[in-house]
């Protein structure tokens, strides 16, 4: 009887280790809010994204330019500056608002940076070996109307083991013609995290 | 001479065209725009390049307890990595030798240290139990 109480106990301790030694992954929706390290994370990624696309897209300046050109306006998406204490990449909410542009259809959007570059240098290699009835000509790119350009800027303040966090996500729209600034869009979040 | 004249005003024609079209401007657009112009396009692509990036300005926030966790990782990294320092600065010395102008006593014989040297403790010893063994 002894021993068969020291083998189960043995059995079950075994089990419960091995239990505890292996990772559990679970996959989550990626609108779940998980918050572990208190540092900027997809939530913030996404609730930056969702607020300036409701801004931008419903913003005056896309019926007055409308109104103006009879057209829809072509967009770039230029610089972001990341100015904050943390490593933080725009393009996770920045892709979100082109694609909104494209999905409604309220305005066009073209590529700009390493991916213009790309598509040119096709073009280029395509005057040497593409078929004359396929390949696509120089200089008849389309002109952007307005740049998409931001800053991300934050605050801490942090005493023993208590720490505010203050993000501010600020991007603008400018016409390329005029410098003008037609439209500015920010979203703030601001973190308590306890240690 | 007719021909001549015709080509000749054919030619004068051609040439204030083009010079018409250069100097045709937009309504209130500034005559220095050329200027502006060829700078801007002899400037570096770095700036057309970032189009799309994210530039990464970071500043280091003032948060003690982070530089408490950084400083504990890097006292972590130090000992982990003590033993192969060690060993790599052995190997170093033994390719180049001990530096002339060394002042490390944990390399080189600072003191007068020769008396308890153990070859010398060996060649005395022997030699003093081969005198006891040949004048006893």
């Amino acid at each position: 009887m002894r021993k068969k109480l020291i083998i189960l106990s043995l059995i079950i301790s075994g089990a419960v280790a091995f239990n505890s030694c292996s990772r559990k992954i679970t996959r989550v929706a990626t609108d779940s809010q998980i918050d572990i390290s208190g540092r900027w994370n997809d939530t913030d990624s996404r609730l930056a994204a969702e607020e300036l696309t409701d801004e931008i897209i419903y913003g005056d300046w896309l019926t007055d330019f409308i109104q103006k050109h009879g057209r829809k306006p072509v967009i770039i998406v230029g610089l972001v500056r990341n100015k904050s204490h943390e490593h933080i990449e725009a393009e996770t909410f920045i892709k979100d608002i082109e694609k909104a542009f494209i999905r409604k259809q309220k305005a066009r959007v073209v590529a700009g940076g390493k991916m213009r570059e790309e598509l040119r240098a096709e073009r280029a290699d395509q005057q040497t070996n593409a078929s004359v009835s396929t390949m696509k000509k120089f200089g008849l790119e389309s002109g952007a109307d307005y740049m998409l350009q931001g800053n991300i800027n934050s605050i801490v303040d942090a005493h023993k083991r208590e720490k505010v966090v203050y993000y501010q996500v600020d991007l603008e729209l400018t016409d390329i013609q005029s410098n003008e600034k037609v439209w500015i869009g920010d979203k703030k979040i601001k973190k308590f995290v306890k240690n | 001479m007719k021909i001549n004249s015709i080509l000749f005003l054919v030619v004068v024609f051609i040439a204030t065209l083009s010079f018409s079209q250069e100097a045709t401007l937009v309504e209130d657009q500034n005559p220095n725009y050329k200027e502006s112009m060829s700078k801007y396009q002899q400037i570096d692509s770095t700036y057309i390049l970032t189009q799309g990036s994210t530039k990464q300005e970071t500043y280091v926030a003032i948060d003690p307890l982070e530089e408490r966790r950084q400083l504990r990782s890097l006292r972590r990294k130090h000992r982990a990595n003590r033993l192969l320092w060690r060993h790599q600065e052995r190997m170093e010395l033994a390719r180049n030798g001990i530096p002339y102008n060394n002042n490390d006593c944990y390399y080189n014989n600072c003191g007068n240290s020769n008396w308890w040297n153990y070859n010398n403790i060996l060649t005395y010893g022997s030699l003093g139990l081969l005198g006891y063994y040949i004048f006893r």
